[in-house]
């Protein structure tokens, strides 16, 4: 917005100075796009539309996710690159937006590298030997809950972000057992462990949380799948 | 430099109404490298807007993986067919500001004041029916955080829905005001014939702006009002 | 050395009319677009903020001389460290060099007339006002008390002008951003002919690589107390645990932009070590091109390592864990810098004069402050150091033993282009010395204390930490003379300072070409540059 003001008010500016080039003529010479390429593009752009809301009508699953945003981003590109004529500009300025595209994924990777990754080192430590001359006995997690421990499938110690801050710091190399939280209800489940983005995982929130957590436990009635 | 020694200059060229009264500043050299200027400062404050309403998608992915069944049973209480209408309004105002950046290169005065217009009436369009749907939503009690008491609700955090909803749509809205004052603007001037072939940057930076408000709807659109089981 | 300019004053540098005299009255200061003077303006604001931070700091010290309550109550200590970390980071550190010595010099070093945007220059002086004025006025408003990192969820609770101060913050970001865009558009479009990329002194590359960092994290600061400000007056939720929300997001947030932040406020202090190194070692700078793109790569790097700042903050073991090791990545381009200065000094002619001096004390303090960055960066030895006084001492040894020396170093060194006179180099090297004592007295023993436990941001302590306590207020002391003298000398030189020659130090860059102080235009003639700006010896080339 200030940038828009700005090139006004420079160009309204004149010379104070001596010595300068006093009202040097412009050479700008605009690049005219033909009327067809502009209507093309609207057409193509409430094509998609029409497509992106029919898509929400059928459930593909994971791919939902993926096929709205895939879908947006050839209708951003068509805006970016045509009616905003990228296609036509300095190359620096799509490297210029370009830069802000990588770094608002840093941003947003990172940090659902921690959101989609708190308690996996609870986990961990769960899985590791009380007593480390019989490693194949008793790990922590047989201490806490031993009859809920589900070692294959339960994934939801690594995925529930609400309930899953240990009341301690979970590189403690503490010998105490650092309890675990392992719902009663966790069912076996497909997710992954650090869920993508937007993935269709059960709800994580349906863990739940330990009594010392910083949050509240989030449920008593878990999100349901539709 | 004072302001007085600006305001003294340009009376000299009569106003011809096709923007050739326009001349380079003085630290410039020609006016390809002023519009050149000109462009980047804008495409550089395009990406401070990106990565602005980017903590706000970086919210959006992080809460919707947390509470997916909360957002799906939320986005259910959108209206998409409202949300419909608004993408194609503001993609046909979009259409409507690269028009009028294109009658101003070639000097069609009249043709850019009412494609400025066309674009005024869009964007104000989108605001009232971004009324209806809010003023829904406030009688509904769907309301961010604390302030939710919509009842009826399955899951444990609607209110995550609409508070990531709320700052959404009510930032994205803000800027559609912004966009209508910066339009008014360059309509007025476009009146005055300050633009012509050799000068137009402020209607192509005020497009471009106007673009980036269409883009960022692109992307909300579908996230909030679609995506879903 | 670069293309001779035409003057048509050539036997008095500062007799005739120049940017400061060539109008006069505070209307025309305050409605001037010439970067100069908004340049000016920068250093005499930024100047302030560091005097009202400093007595913050001075006064917060003297409460630490006895283990418990000296003299201020517990509220009015929290009050104050928080005041003088917010002061010195936005209004300080953050704009001073890239506000005040960055508009001065960067049009005059590629040759141009201005900066691309000069009345968005204005706007980003006003902008950083006004935040200004919202961060004073919490003052009798109620004050803050949440650290200048607005942790929630104690910023979203407390009581306090946490808003106004959080507004200020907010406002200062879109001057930052103003700024960066304006350098990065004109360093792009307005270099005169011949100032190629590589023909730029270095002090330009660390300033367009701040400028980078400033458009792409500032505004995802501005996101973030904007949420915190919703969170505060509406209950938003996105960062209360109670409602759903994640109080360790905000951290990701406000980390994401400063992070980044420490390198908007470090690189320009790398870039006029560089420039004011080779002047006063009369030595081409070694490794140009390494110096140029190691900014670059700190600026882009210091993009992936903010989480480093969570460790112990419930961030999840994946995240810190990658978070450590590309911490150590920023090492390289920093050790390069520094191996490039010490090889620029050897063989070279140095002369000791006041900006060498704090160049020394700069090479010194940074070290330090670098290396410990790396103690802090490990996992485990974090878990141990993490909100102690070493994380105090490591900061303060890059940003005020680093940064702020950076920028002593480099207003010693222009100040006689900025305002024509030249200031008393016996006083001058005296408070270079007091400066230098009395920082590593302050702030060495801040280590100690912290890797024997002493946490940060604590008013009382256990009695066995007195000694050191006291040892470091007795420092503070003298940083505080210090500086007073450096105050005293710099204003004195512009009553009565000997009129300072064109290039009083021998420069080779562009600046040196152009009158002291320079005219509007900065020059009668267009420049055209033909050669580097570290051409000392002749022959020489990079």
């Amino acid at each position: 917005m200030s940038s828009a003001e700005h090139s006004h008010s420079d160009a309204g500016h004149g010379d104070a100075h001596a010595g300068h080039g006093h009202h040097r003529p412009s050479k700008h010479v605009p690049h005219v796009l033909p009327l067809k390429t502009y209507f093309i593009c609207w057409g193509a752009l409430m094509v998609l539309t029409a497509i992106t809301v029919g898509a929400s009508y059928v459930d593909f699953g994971a791919a939902n996710l993926i096929i709205a945003v895939v879908i947006a981003t050839i209708k951003a590109s068509t805006v970016a690159l045509i009616f905003m004529h990228l296609l036509y500009d300095e190359k620096f300025n799509a490297i210029i937006i370009a830069s802000s595209i990588i770094f608002l994924g840093i941003f947003v990777g990172f940090t659902m590298s921690d959101t989609e990754g708190r308690g996996l080192g609870e986990k961990i430590q769960g899985e590791r030997p009380q007593n480390i001359s019989q490693p194949f006995e008793r790990t922590h997690h047989d201490q806490v809950l031993v009859d809920t421990w589900a070692p294959k499938g339960s994934t939801s110690a690594m995925t529930g972000p609400p309930g899953v801050i240990p009341p301690k710091p979970s590189a403690s190399v503490d010998p105490v057992p650092v309890p675990v939280p392992v719902p009663a209800s966790a069912a076996p489940s497909d997710s992954a462990a650090p869920a993508p983005e937007g993935s269709v995982a059960p709800a994580p929130s349906a863990s739940a949380a330990p009594s010392g957590s910083v949050k509240p436990a989030p449920s008593t009635k878990p999100d349901k799948n539709p | 430099m004072g302001a007085a020694a600006h305001d003294d200059h340009g009376h000299d060229i009569p106003a011809t109404g096709d923007g050739t009264q326009f001349s380079v500043a003085h630290h410039f050299d020609t006016a390809d490298q002023q519009f050149n200027s000109n462009k980047m400062g804008i495409w550089l404050f395009l990406v401070t807007e990106i990565l602005f309403f980017g903590g706000l998608f970086c919210a959006f992915f992080i809460f919707r993986s947390w509470y997916y069944d909360s957002f799906v049973e939320a986005h259910h209480h959108l209206d998409r067919i409202m949300g419909g209408i608004n993408t194609l309004v503001l993609i046909g105002s979009s259409l409507t500001m690269a028009l009028a950046v294109r009658a101003a290169q070639q000097g069609k005065r009249q043709l850019v004041v009412l494609l400025l217009a066309i674009t005024i009436l869009c964007a104000f369009g989108f605001l009232a029916i971004k009324y209806l749907e809010y003023t829904h939503k406030f009688h509904d009690g769907l309301l961010p955080g604390k302030y939710f008491h919509a009842t009826g609700f399955k899951s444990q955090h609607p209110g995550m829905f609409f508070a990531v909803y709320f700052m959404m749509t009510g930032i994205h809205g803000l800027h559609v005001v912004i966009g209508i004052g910066l339009i008014t603007w360059i309509l007025l001037r476009a009146q005055n014939g300050e633009f012509g072939p050799r000068y137009y940057a402020p209607v192509e930076g005020v497009g471009l702006y106007w673009h980036l408000v269409d883009l960022v709807w692109i992307y909300l659109f579908p996230l909030l009002y679609l995506v879903g089981g | 050395m670069a293309q001779a300019v035409a003057d048509h004053l050539p036997e008095a540098p500062s007799g005739g009319t120049n940017y400061l005299n060539a109008e006069r009255g505070i209307w025309s200061w305050l409605t001037t677009v010439d970067h100069k003077r908004i340049g000016m303006m920068y250093l005499t604001s930024t100047l302030i903020a560091f005097g009202l931070g400093g007595f913050f700091a001075l006064a917060l010290r003297l409460e630490l001389l006895t283990p418990r309550k000296t003299y201020m109550s517990a509220q009015m200590y929290n009050q104050a460290f928080t005041l003088h970390g917010a002061l010195m980071v936005f209004l300080f550190i953050i704009p001073s060099i890239p506000g005040a010595l960055g508009n001065f010099l960067l049009p005059i070093m590629v040759g141009a007339k201005d900066v691309a945007f000069p009345k968005l220059n204005l706007l980003s002086l006003y902008l950083y006002w006004a935040g200004a004025i919202c961060f004073l006025s919490s003052l009798v408003l109620g004050g803050v008390d949440t650290g200048w990192t607005f942790y929630t969820p104690y910023s979203s609770t407390t009581g306090g002008a946490v808003v106004l101060v959080t507004f200020g913050a907010f406002i200062l970001g879109f001057s930052s951003i103003l700024t960066g865009l304006n350098f990065i558009v004109t360093l792009h479009k307005l270099r005169a002919p011949g100032m190629t990329w590589f023909k730029m002194p270095l002090l330009l590359w660390a300033i367009y690589a701040t400028a980078v960092v400033q458009i792409l994290a500032t505004p995802v600061l501005a996101i973030t107390l904007l949420l915190l400000i919703f969170e505060r007056i509406a209950h938003i939720g996105i960062f209360d645990p109670t409602l759903g929300g994640d109080p360790v997001l905000f951290q990701h947030f406000f980390w994401f932009y400063s992070h980044p932040a420490v390198y908007i406020m470090i690189l320009p202090g790398m870039g006029i070590i560089s420039d004011v190194l080779a002047v006063h070692a009369k030595r081409t700078i070694f490794g140009y091109k390494a110096i140029a793109f190691s900014s670059i790569a700190i600026a882009l790097l210091g993009f992936l390592v903010w989480g480093h700042h969570m460790f112990v903050a419930g961030q999840s073991e994946l995240a810190s864990t990658i978070f450590s090791a590309l911490t150590f990545l920023i090492a390289i381009p920093s050790g390069i810098k520094m191996f490039n200065w010490i090889s620029t000094l050897w063989g070279g002619s140095i002369s000791y004069r006041p900006p060498m001096l704090f160049v020394f004390s700069f090479l010194f303090q940074f070290a330090i402050g670098g290396l410990t960055g790396l103690f802090l960066g490990m996992l485990g030895v974090d878990l141990h150091l993490h909100d102690t006084y070493f994380v105090v001492a490591h900061f303060h040894y890059v940003m005020m033993g680093g940064t702020v020396t950076a920028f002593v170093a480099g207003l010693h060194h222009w100040w006689p282009k900025m305002t024509g006179r030249m200031y008393n180099e016996k006083l001058a090297t005296v408070s270079a010395a007091l400066i230098f004592i009395g920082f590593n007295t302050t702030f060495f023993t801040q280590f100690i204390l912290g890797s024997r436990g002493m946490p940060r941001r604590y008013y009382n302590y256990l009695d066995q930490f007195q000694p050191l306590h006291a040892f470091s207020t007795v420092g503070s002391w003298f940083l505080g003379v210090g500086f007073t003298l450096t105050l005293y000398y710099l204003l004195a030189s512009l009553k009565n300072g000997a009129k300072a020659p064109k290039n009083p130090w021998g420069g080779k860059s562009l600046e040196w070409q152009a009158d002291s102080p320079p005219i509007t235009e900065n020059f009668a003639h267009t420049p055209h540059i033909t050669d580097g700006p570290y051409d000392f010896m002749p022959g020489s080339k990079h």
